[in-house]
This record gives C-alpha cells, sequence and structure tokens, in this order.
C-alpha cells in the first residue's frame, strides 16, 4: 500500500463511484467473494420431494440459467440471466398452487434459486449450506413448494451477488377469488445494471472490499457521481441519507433502457394494474407516471388501504401493486435512482403522438412521494391483535472501510442465530444506527410493521428502529439480511432457527 | 512500525472522507456547524453541540455493546449491555430529530465510517471526554473470557463517565428545554450504570 492509495480509497468510498470502464478484470482475485455465503456450510444432502395434496394443481416451468448476450436498449450487454431475457419469464400460478421449477444451471458457477417473498416451506428457500446444497455448475435441481398466498414476488439467486446480473424474474400468484377490476396488467421489474459494461457485480464487490488485486484504481474517480453523497436528510427532500454504494451506468425498466424502452399499449381510460418490482441490487427508486396520479393497492403481496398518490419510493426487495387509469396520449413511466445521477424509463401508449425526451423527469417526482412505511395495512392483512411472546435484536452496523457490514455487531456467519419458538408471536427489533438505508427482508415469513402494515421487505432510514412482528408459523433455518445484495454479500445477514 | 504507519494512514484518510462527506454545510465533527442559529430559536450552539457529539459517543457505547457478540460473558453483563443498547439508540433518535428540527448536520459515527473493530478510528472523537481511541476498541475487541469482561466494564464506566460530563455542560450551557431533560435523564441513567458496573468489577 502506498500514500497515494490510501488517500484515494475513502473518496470513493462513501460516495457512488462508477466502476464501468476499468480493465482490471482478469487480475481480479475473487477470494472475497466466497460463492457461498455461510461460511460454516455442511453438505445438506437431497431435497425431500413434495407430492401434490389432492386436487391441488400442479405449475410446472423449467428455467436454464446461463451466460448469455443481451440487448438491453442501445447497450449490448454479456451477462447472466434465465434463459435470454432480462427478467427471465414470468412464473404465474393461483394461491394454493403447487409449483415445481427445474433449474438447468448452465453458469460457470453455483448457483440457487430464493423465492423472495413466498412463505413456503423451508427446504425449498434457496439458501446454500441453510437449505440446500448449491446447484453445481452443469447439474439441474428442481424446486417443489406450495405458494399459500398470493400477490406480486421475483426470484433471484441467493449466492454471492449474483442478483446484480440479468438472474431475476417476476412471480405472480393470482388470487382465484379477486375481482377482475383491471383491464390490463403490467409487470414492471425495476433494475440498476452494471454487469458486462467493463466490470462485472463479482469485480465490483472486490472493489468494495478492497479485495486483492483490486484496489481502488485512481481511474475509478473519474466516475464519481458527487451528487450521491447528500449525507444524511439535511433539508428534508432526501429521507433515506446516504442510499447507495455503487453508481450504475444504466438503470433499466423490464430490461430495456430509457432509449429504447418496453412499452404498455392500452386505451384511454382503462385502468391498469401496474406490478412493481425491485430487482435493484444497490438502488431505491422513486417512481412516477408522467401527468398521472398512482393508487398504490398492496406491497409485497399484502393489500393495504389504497392511497392515491403523485409517485413512491421503491426499496431493493420491495414490491407494490399500483393502479391507474389511463389519459389519452404518451407518457413516460420513470423511476429514478435515489442519491444516484440516471434515469430508468419505460413508456405508456394510448394514442398517437411522439414520445418525449429520453431523460424527461415527471413533475409528479417532484409532488408527494410515498414512503411505504406510511402506508396502512387493509383490514384482511392484519396479524391477529397478541402481544409478543419473545422479543429479538437485529443491529445493524457496518463501515466502509474496509467495507465490512453486520448484524449483531458480528458479520454473517459469526452471528449468533436467533431462535425463534414454533407458535410464538416474535417482535424483531431491527436498530440502525448507521448513516445508510438499509431493506431488511425476512425469508419465509412476513412481519407486521406497528401501524399492521404487512411486509417481507422494509426499509429502515439511518438512525432509525423499527419494531416488526411475526408469527413463528413456519419451521426451519430462515434468514433476515439486507437486501442491497453488496451489503448482504459483506456480513449484513442472519439465521432465525426453528427450536429443534 | 508498520502497523502504526497503517494506523495513521487510516486516520487521514478517515478524516479525508470526512471532510468530502460534508455537503455545502461544512462539517468537521466538532458540532461547529455552518448553519446560523437565528435569534430568535429556541436552542443554541450548547444544544447542538450536545446532540450532535452525543450522537457519536453513544455509537461507540453501542459498538462496544456490539464487541460482547461471541465472547464468554456473565448473564450480568449481557443483560447490562442489552438495557445500554435500549437506552442509547433510542436516545440517538432523538438527538437526529432535534438535529434535523434544526436543520443541522447529522454527524458520521464510528458505526459505518470508522471501525467498530479498532482498524481505523475517527481523530474528530478523541476530544470527547471517555472516547475510546482505535487502538483501546481494537485491544478489547481482542480480549477474551475475563479479561474481556473486565476490560469492557472498566471502559465502559469511562465512557459513561464522559456522557455525563457532555451532560453536564448542557446543563449549563443548553436552552433547548427537551436536550436539557434528556442530559439530566443521561446523567441518572448512567450515574446509576456506573455504580453497577462497579459492583460488577467486585471493587
Amino acid at each position: 500500500m502506498n500514500a497515494s492509495r490510501a488517500i484515494s480509497q475513502p473518496a470513493a468510498s462513501r460516495r457512488a463511484f462508477l466502476l464501468g470502464g476499468l480493465a482490471t478484470a482478469g487480475t481480479m482475485v475473487l477470494a472475497g467473494c466466497s460463492n457461498d455465503p455461510s461460511p460454516a456450510a455442511r453438505p445438506i444432502g437431497a431435497t425431500p420431494s413434495l407430492t401434490p395434496s389432492a386436487g391441488q394443481r400442479v405449475v410446472s416451468q423449467s428455467l436454464v440459467a446461463k451466460p448469455t448476450t443481451l440487448d438491453l436498449g442501445g447497450v449490448t450487454v454479456d451477462t447472466w440471466a434465465y434463459g435470454d431475457t432480462a427478467p427471465g419469464p414470468l412464473l404465474r400460478a393461483k394461491a394454493g398452487d403447487m409449483l415445481r421449477v427445474t433449474v438447468d444451471n448452465q453458469l460457470p458457477d453455483d448457483t440457487t434459486i430464493h423465492w423472495h417473498g413466498i412463505r413456503l416451506r423451508n427446504v425449498a428457500d434457496g439458501v446454500p449450506g441453510q437449505t440446500q446444497d448449491p446447484i453445481k455448475p452443469g447439474t439441474s435441481y428442481t424446486y417443489e413448494f406450495t405458494a399459500p398466498d398470493p400477490g406480486t414476488y421475483f426470484f433471484h439467486p441467493h449466492v454471492g451477488v449474483q442478483l446484480d446480473r440479468g438472474l431475476y424474474a417476476p412471480l405472480i400468484i393470482d388470487d382465484p377469488s379477486e375481482p377482475g377490476r383491471y383491464d390490463a396488467e403490467w409487470v414492471v421489474v425495476l433494475d440498476d445494471w452494471i454487469d458486462g459494461t467493463g466490470t462485472t457485480p463479482d469485480e465490483v464487490f472486490t472493489k468494495l472490499t478492497g479485495g486483492q488485486g483490486g484496489g481502488m484504481d485512481h481511474g475509478s474517480m473519474e466516475g464519481m457521481d458527487h451528487g450521491a453523497m447528500r449525507g444524511m436528510a439535511r433539508d428534508g427532500a432526501q429521507p433515506f441519507g446516504d442510499a447507495g454504494d455503487v453508481a450504475y451506468p444504466h438503470y433499466v425498466i423490464n430490461g430495456r433502457a430509457p432509449a429504447d424502452p418496453d412499452v404498455l399499449r392500452a386505451k384511454p381510460g382503462q385502468r391498469v394494474r401496474m406490478r412493481v418490482i425491485n430487482a435493484g441490487s444497490d438502488t431505491i427508486f422513486a417512481v412516477a407516471m408522467g401527468g398521472h396520479q398512482m393508487t398504490v393497492t398492496a406491497t409485497d403481496g399484502w393489500p393495504v388501504e389504497p392511497v392515491t398518490t403523485d409517485a413512491f419510493y421503491i426499496g431493493m426487495g420491495e414490491r407494490y401493486d399500483v393502479e391507474v387509469t389511463l389519459d389519452d396520449g404518451v407518457f413516460p413511466l420513470v423511476a429514478t435512482p435515489v442519491g444516484k445521477k440516471g434515469i430508468a424509463r419505460a413508456l405508456v401508449r394510448t394514442g398517437p403522438g411522439r414520445a418525449p425526451a429520453d431523460d424527461t423527469t415527471p413533475r409528479e417526482l417532484s409532488g408527494q412521494v410515498l414512503m411505504g412505511t406510511d402506508l396502512r395495512p387493509a383490514e384482511s392483512s392484519r396479524l391477529d391483535p397478541k402481544d409478543p411472546d419473545d422479543q429479538q435484536m437485529l443491529h445493524l452496523s457496518g463501515q466502509m472501510q474496509p467495507y465490512s457490514w453486520a448484524v449483531n455487531g458480528k458479520p454473517f456467519g459469526q452471528n449468533t442465530p436467533i431462535s425463534l419458538t414454533r407458535g410464538s408471536r416474535v417482535r424483531l427489533r431491527m436498530m440502525n444506527m448507521t448513516t445508510m438505508t438499509h431493506p431488511m427482508h425476512l425469508h419465509g415469513h412476513t412481519f407486521a410493521l406497528p401501524n399492521g402494515l404487512r411486509k417481507d421487505t422494509v426499509l429502515i432510514a439511518p438512525m432509525r428502529s423499527i419494531d416488526v412482528d411475526l408469527d413463528a408459523d413456519n419451521p426451519g433455518d430462515w434468514m433476515a439480511h439486507c437486501h442491497n445484495i453488496y451489503h448482504a454479500e459483506a456480513g449484513m445477514m442472519i439465521a432465525l432457527n426453528y427450536v429443534k | 512500525m508498520i502497523k502504526k504507519l497503517m494506523a495513521l494512514l487510516i486516520a487521514l484518510t478517515t478524516a479525508f472522507t470526512l471532510a468530502a462527506c460534508g455537503n455545502d454545510n461544512s462539517q468537521d465533527g466538532h458540532g461547529g456547524s455552518a448553519s446560523k442559529i437565528a435569534e430568535n430559536e429556541d436552542f443554541n450552539q450548547a444544544d447542538v453541540d450536545f446532540a450532535t457529539e452525543m450522537i457519536q459517543h453513544h455509537a461507540q457505547a453501542l459498538s462496544m455493546v456490539d464487541l460482547i457478540e461471541g465472547k464468554q460473558v456473565s448473564p450480568e453483563l449481557t443483560a447490562l449491555a442489552e438495557q445500554i443498547r435500549m437506552a442509547q439508540g433510542p436516545e440517538i433518535e432523538t438527538l437526529v430529530d432535534w438535529l434535523q428540527d434544526w436543520s443541522q448536520p447529522v454527524p458520521e459515527t464510528m458505526r459505518d465510517h470508522a471501525n467498530a473493530h479498532g482498524d481505523g478510528d475517527m481523530e474528530m472523537d478523541s476530544d470527547m471526554p471517555g472516547m475510546m481511541s482505535a487502538e483501546e476498541m481494537e485491544a478489547l475487541g481482542a480480549a477474551q473470557g475475563p479479561a474481556f469482561e473486565r476490560m469492557w466494564l472498566e471502559m465502559m464506566i469511562e465512557h459513561h463517565e464522559g456522557a455525563i460530563e457532555m451532560a453536564k455542560a448542557e446543563k449549563d450551557d443548553g436552552e433547548f428545554a427537551d436536550a436539557v431533560e434528556l442530559a439530566d435523564t443521561i446523567i441518572t441513567a448512567q450515574d446509576d450504570e456506573i455504580g453497577q458496573m462497579k459492583t460488577m468489577l467486585g471493587s
């Protein structure tokens, strides 16, 4: 180490920095990027198969996880994806159906699939070393589980930082009893994109962790995004403090960059249900549709008291269902990355007209931007009123130099798993005394915020705590972690294991 | 020698980061705020300094609590550490609320800027009473068994004494009623805990 490098490092550390274009590939040592997030991983053995119950419908699908080349709309990238698209193919079933999904791993790396938000049986949760052995390159694996609750979900690997490649796809569980109140549906998947732009997510992680061979080359300073470093909300305009660690070269909606966007074609006056999913790895978005207000009807699969707003925030791993009645014309659907420069957009076309310029920011984004935690639950989404039987702490901490994140004082693998007793109501206190916002995600369960709102992923702002209640009704060994994939991989994760 | 040099470099780089982190408000970590306080406000510079420094001071206490993870310690220490966490975490939230209400910068803390395990520390902390140096935090993190517990108690007593000194200054010079009241709460609670810790040390 020499002085100039040491001094130049942190300048980038608290800012988002642009890693694209660095010709450091090939010299990377990926020692820091273990493919298996569990250092204590033991072989799990064969996964018990699941037999559908009498009359249960089985939805079967095959996926191929493989390296591919994608056109993001004017940008061509080599990446990894489920098939030859990102997002991957929509997986859809009805509540109560059994899903049987076979994954053919043609990647040069181990992988798994995590069914984000689904209250499924533990063995299908996709956590290597905890619920299954990783799927080795050149092998296949079949996931079998029942999806009990309707809603908007997605799936992605739970290995390393593979989420930040093109490995993600929407998963919709329909409600058989839901009245058809919509004329159209639009699944909107947001993502921050860096893979194949001269670097890979593994290299990004190595740089963040100061891994050997990577370091913080001085060239990366040029891409520094000064706008990203706002510190904490000093003027109330930016509620999430330092919202991310990486400035991405592209932000995409349904895999398309702004220059050649995804287009929804519909008729004026139609009611559209948008299912918005943030599959990003390090980016909170603010979402708005030019010329329209949106009514939020559900989050993370759970109905809310409908709220009409100009725009809303969505953290990594969160989902929001919103209803829009379309006007006549051409309108941008825009997602701006909070605390970073750039824009993601799609278009809605209900009539003739020219599309607005690529970088048009709808004025709705300067209006009321809804915080998910301000939503109130629909009555049907509430937990039964009950005092907690048990309280557990998830105390978040971390640092940028060296890059390291932890729950309860130690990174995952060194921290003590939280014990859950089956049948109990458990209060988790998630304490975030850091200057970053962390989207905390719980596997296999949903939790209720103090106002009753049900979620499985919640944004915890800097220097804030939140108490969430859950019913320990799904035995197994589960995870809770930050859905910033770089934080999770650096250790901001903890196991929640049912007492055997 | 090399280790010392590294520590110095890290200290320098940390200072650099902090300098770079401030937006238009210069933020030197001493509570010195560039935002002017109007004459007719119900708070003064002492309140701002108290809130700013106590956030950083409390954050270090939380990091000391973190160091208990994975150590063999007595149930009394575990319980006391949890009590400290449940007092000081929410107090940080209150202090942050005030700084935001007053349009004052919220300081970075060792919860994510410097190292809870001693690889780095912020020079800016060193003039606050009871703040542990990076070396002290590192030594604590490395200690095991009874030696760890004893060192933790001794350091937390010193840390609490520093907090009480800062709270007394707020009582003398502060203007914002809620902050003066919190200073009282801190003095009472931490004084009790010092007594408890001295008992645990077995005098």
